[in-house]
This record gives structure tokens, sequence and C-alpha cells, in this order.
């Protein structure tokens, strides 16, 4: 049986109308639970109090940007969940700037204009395929080498020591 | 970098616990999520709901004419709500928007001081937005619109 009305889905956007996109979209699909933040800050006040499962953020924003909220999220002791799904929807394309957006620790990129297909077929793809996480004195995230390529140094489940 | 410096790490997969049934995300359920976005979008005037952002983008301009050799803040301003209507007129049907925003961001990425030729381009984007929102062009197919964002596109890639 389908949980898809308990998954608790978080949108970081700073424009209202973009935020009411996205839960469109979700909403036709089945998910009931939303948690809406304007900009990075504001999300991390709202996870201090919601579990959520997935997290849809934009770049720009201010004062606390995607970027900045997602290396928090990523990399601060204090995350709430340094594992979660993060899917990041702009409208920057340029290469340098997918790269950051990559190194910062998203699980996923979306160029705007923003597809109903696009955005389900990468929810797909972490439902399918998540990828492990990587740590590395400079980097925490899910794995940024697409390719599976063998690996003999330690691994280990999150819930472990 | 060693391999032993580096930690593969396997986090439990929660979403799938919820996204469980592969209907929710199949051809049927894109074509569902397409139509509530098409019935959302068309719900939507930009052309009034943009109005704040206009006003606000319209004052962070002035800000540069009054202080042009410190304008980095103001020019900044501008450079994010460019960026918002640029990803707004994509989603909301207002490819003129898309194209006018998007020159708009790359002349004044970066920008910390302005001479007169500068501030008049990024007048003349603020402009062109306004006018756009103003005459309500939506979709494809407005030519004087697509000659006026080929005059700025031309303008920055001379001027930048």
């Amino acid at each position: 049986m389908s949980r898809i009305d308990q998954l608790n889905v978080m949108i970081v956007d700073d424009n209202q109308h973009m935020r009411s996109l996205v839960r469109a979209i979700l909403e036709a699909i089945g998910v009931r639970h939303f948690v809406e933040a304007r900009d990075g800050e504001h999300a991390i006040e709202k996870l201090r109090n919601n579990e959520v499962h997935l997290i849809l953020i934009d770049w720009n924003m201010e004062p606390m940007d995607g970027l900045e909220l997602t290396r928090y999220l990523r990399q601060s002791p204090n995350s709430p969940d340094p594992f979660v799904p993060i899917i990041m929807l702009t409208g920057h394309t340029e290469r340098l700037k997918v790269e950051v957006a990559r190194d910062s620790g998203i699980d996923e990129f979306i160029a705007k204009p923003v597809m109903a297909k696009s955005l389900l077929a990468r929810i797909n793809s972490i439902v399918t395929h998540r990828r492990p996480f990587i740590k590395t004195g400079q980097y925490f995230g899910p794995d940024r080498r697409r390719k599976s390529m063998p690996f003999d140094g330690p691994e280990k489940r999150a819930d472990e020591d | 970098m060693s391999k032993k410096d580096v930690e593969i790490i396997h986090p439990t997969n929660t979403i799938k616990q919820y996204v469980n049934d592969p209907r929710a995300l199949n051809p049927a359920a894109v074509a569902k999520a397409e139509a509530a976005m098409a019935k959302f979008t068309a719900s939507i005037d930009l052309a009034s709901e943009a109005e704040p952002a206009l006003q606000d983008m319209q004052a962070a301009y002035q800000a540069m004419v009054a202080q042009p050799q410190d304008c980095a803040d103001p020019a900044k301003r501008i450079y994010n709500l460019a960026h918002d209507l640029r990803g707004l007129g994509a989603s909301f049907n207002y490819p003129l928007i898309t194209r006018i925003g998007g020159s708009l961001c790359r002349f004044i990425d970066g920008l910390g001081q302005a001479n007169e030729t500068q501030l008049e381009i990024v007048r003349a984007h603020v402009d062109a937005i306004r006018a756009v929102m103003h005459n309500q062009m939506k979709g494809e197919g407005h030519a004087i619109g697509t000659q006026i964002a080929e005059g700025l596109e031309t303008l920055v890639r001379e001027e930048r």
C-alpha cells in the first residue's frame, strides 16, 4: 500500500509562486505533507520542529541561500539530518555553478523552468538509486561520481559507529 | 589523498519507505502532475504578481544611480530580482522575461561600480522587463519584444 501521503517534503524558495508550483506538482502524485520556508535560516528554524524526508531548495535566497543551507545540513554538527535527500532547483545552468552546487552536497540538480517530468524523474532517481555518501577531509555528501567503480576502503552503514 | 582518508557510507533510504508504489512516479502520474502544473500556472497573473519585484528593482536602480562608484549592493539586489524573474518567466509563460532577465543577470553579475553607459544598459533592461509585464506579452511571437531582447543581448555582449 502506498505511503506517499505520509511523505513530508520541505520546499525552500523565496518566491511563494514557485513554492506553490512545486507543491501543485507533488500534490498531484499524492503528497499531502509540506513544510515551506522562504530562505535557508527559515528552513533551519522549521527543521527543528519537523522531520522531513526530502528537501527541494532554490539557490538564490536572502539572507541564507540554498548552497549555504545545503552545506549546513551536510556538515554542521547541529544538522537535524546530514543524510536528508536534497534536490536543488535553480535558474543557474552554467557548468561552473552546477559543479559548485554538486560540491555543496546536493543529491540532484534541476534547471528552471521546473517541469513535472524532470522533478519526478529526480525523485525517482533518489528512490531507486540513492548514491552512497562520501566523507573526505573536504567533502561530505552523495558520491559525485555517477559511475559505479570499485573501492577498497572502509564502508559502513549510516547507523554504524 | 589515500583511500583510508575516504569513507563510504550507505545511508538508510528513508524516502523509499514512503514512495513504495511504482505507480506514484509512472507516466500516468507525470501526466497528472503536468496537468496540475498547467492549471496552477494559468491561474497566476505574473504581470500583477511581479509588480513589487519591479518596484524593488526600480528602487535598486535609483540607488545605483545615486552612488555609481560603489553600487555592489544594489547591483546584487537587481541580480537577485532578475534571476528570480527569469525563473518565474519560464514557469509562467513569459519567455521574454526569462530572456531579458537572463541578459540583465549576465550584465550585472559582480558589478561593483558603473559608468554612465553601464547605468543606461541596466535601465534599458529594467524598462524592458516592465514593458513586457505591463503589456502582458505572454508566450512567443512578440516581434517588437524579441527585437528589444536581441538588442539588449547585443549590448551586453559588447559592453560586458
